[in-house]
């Protein structure tokens, strides 16, 4: 079927879901080879203020875990994170530890890594990583995809962080890259829905701008013509699930050459957005964004 | 404004001009139709289109292609009335430019409970540049074009395939 596509590559019908993911899980309740790996509470976490700034970045594997540090302590705004969603982590047993493990006590944050796929001897997911306690995490498997070219397990991970008034939920995601708007849309909701009002949801969306012909050929003249963004696509869908964003769906935050595009973004839903941007950091192929939400006004947002 | 740009598929075609030629030696004093009838992956039409094309002079042809495709549910359907123009002709191969304006409409379905999807519709231009294969009756066409609208400038290839009845 696979090769059958990657021949024929104006049938649109090569890309197949294979399932509708699985619900929350909570972490202690998770076994095996993708068990979650859960930090100790951070040594010394300042009280939050009324202002708490979440940052997201995929680290295209992160090999090197203290060169991140450097960067993010190196930088101007990501460096103030107080939550940081990271996408594309690795663990292997032949290293000194997790890859978010060694980034989260480099930078003096706890963290979960939840693994979503086997990785040669290793595994390969997300990782959240905090400065406050993290009091609940759960995981959810996303609905998956078959694909001619690299399909991939997919997974949310959802932490409650102990910070300011009322506890947090911040959802970290990595979705499909060749997808096209309506899967994308598919594949992100099961991550937007039954979570507490209050929430900050984001990730690597990679919400390139096609429409995709057998998840193979993007289809860049409709793109052209429309300016139909699948960035474009996720904002008016995360509207409808009340979160808003202010970053344009018109920037770009990976290095890409030619090719704009917003693939990594934070939403925030009954927590007002008082800052955001995107920074460029050396030491992956993706620029962090960061975004600050109110915590102070939330309550009577 | 954004600029994306696609790898351009190279395909290369054949007739066999051989057979075509004997067939049609008595009858090469006839003028060709001036109707020609297409089809096309990847060109004017979005991912494939008919089009049809009225010759107007011997180097100049007035046309249109339009398509409706469904990729993953999305719906998408586009129109472009263009000019086409002979460049250079041999006796079977020439080079030819098309430029015309694009509209297209997409629609992207709800797969969830709470969104209602979203619609968009849009114009553009473009101009082509290309080979072409004829023999009395085929017409084979490759061209690479540049795109632009709303989102962007973009090139793009394709490929045709039409009928002169």
């Amino acid at each position: 079927m696979r090769a059958a596509c990657s021949l024929l590559v104006v049938a649109a019908g090569c890309t197949e879901q294979l399932d509708d993911g699985a619900p929350w899980q909570p972490v202690e309740e998770m076994t095996g080879a993708l068990a979650p790996e859960v930090g100790p509470a951070p040594a010394a976490s300042a009280p939050a203020g009324c202002t708490l700034r979440v940052a997201s970045w995929n680290v295209h594997f992160g090999a090197d875990p203290d060169g991140l540090a450097r960067a993010i302590a190196g930088s101007t705004e990501v460096a103030r994170a107080d939550v940081l969603f990271v996408q594309e982590i690795e663990a292997y047993p032949a290293e000194a530890g997790s890859r978010a493990a060694r980034l989260a006590a480099a930078l003096g944050m706890t963290w979960v890594y939840a693994p979503a796929r086997v990785e040669g001897d290793g595994t390969h997911g997300i990782a959240t990583l905090s400065r406050f306690p993290i009091t609940a995490a759960a995981v959810r498997e996303l609905p998956y995809f078959d694909q001619p070219l690299r399909p991939r397990e997919r997974n949310a991970l959802a932490v409650t962080v102990d910070a300011g008034a009322q506890p947090l939920q911040l959802v970290n995601v990595h979705l499909d890259v060749r997808l096209g708007p309506v899967d994308r849309i598919r594949q992100l909701d099961p991550a937007a829905t039954d979570l507490d009002e209050r929430a900050v949801l984001g990730g690597d969306f990679n919400s390139n701008p096609y429409a995709w012909a057998g998840s193979l050929v993007p289809l860049a003249e409709t793109e052209a013509i429309l300016g139909q963004d699948q960035a474009r696509v996720l904002d008016d869908y995360m509207i409808a699930r009340r979160f808003t964003s202010s970053i344009s769906p018109e920037v770009t935050t990976m290095r890409v050459p030619i090719i704009g595009m917003r693939i990594d973004n934070l939403y925030a839903r009954a927590l007002p957005i008082t800052a955001s941007g995107i920074e460029y950091v050396d030491g992956s192929d993706h620029w962090p964004v960061w975004t600050d939400v109110a915590l102070c006004a939330a309550a009577a947002y | 404004m954004r600029t994306a740009w696609v790898t351009s598929i190279a395909m290369g075609f054949a007739l066999p001009a051989s057979a075509e030629v004997r067939a049609t030696a008595s009858t090469h004093a006839q003028a060709p139709s001036r109707h020609l009838f297409y089809v096309e992956a990847f060109g004017k039409g979005g991912l494939y289109g008919l089009g049809y094309e009225l010759a107007i002079t011997p180097r100049l042809s007035l046309g249109a292609a339009g398509s409706f495709a469904v990729v993953r549910e999305q719906q998408v359907l586009t129109l472009a009335p263009y000019v086409h123009a002979t460049l250079v002709r041999g006796e079977r191969n020439a080079l030819f430019t098309d430029v015309g304006a694009l509209f297209a409409r997409s629609h992207i379905p709800s797969p969830v409970e709470g969104w209602d999807g979203m619609t968009d519709s849009g114009g553009g231009g473009f101009v082509s540049l290309g080979w072409e294969r004829a023999t009395r009756h085929l017409v084979l066409r490759a061209s690479g074009s540049v795109v632009a609208g709303e989102g962007g400038v973009t090139p793009w290839a394709g490929f045709a395939i039409g009928v002169r009845p």
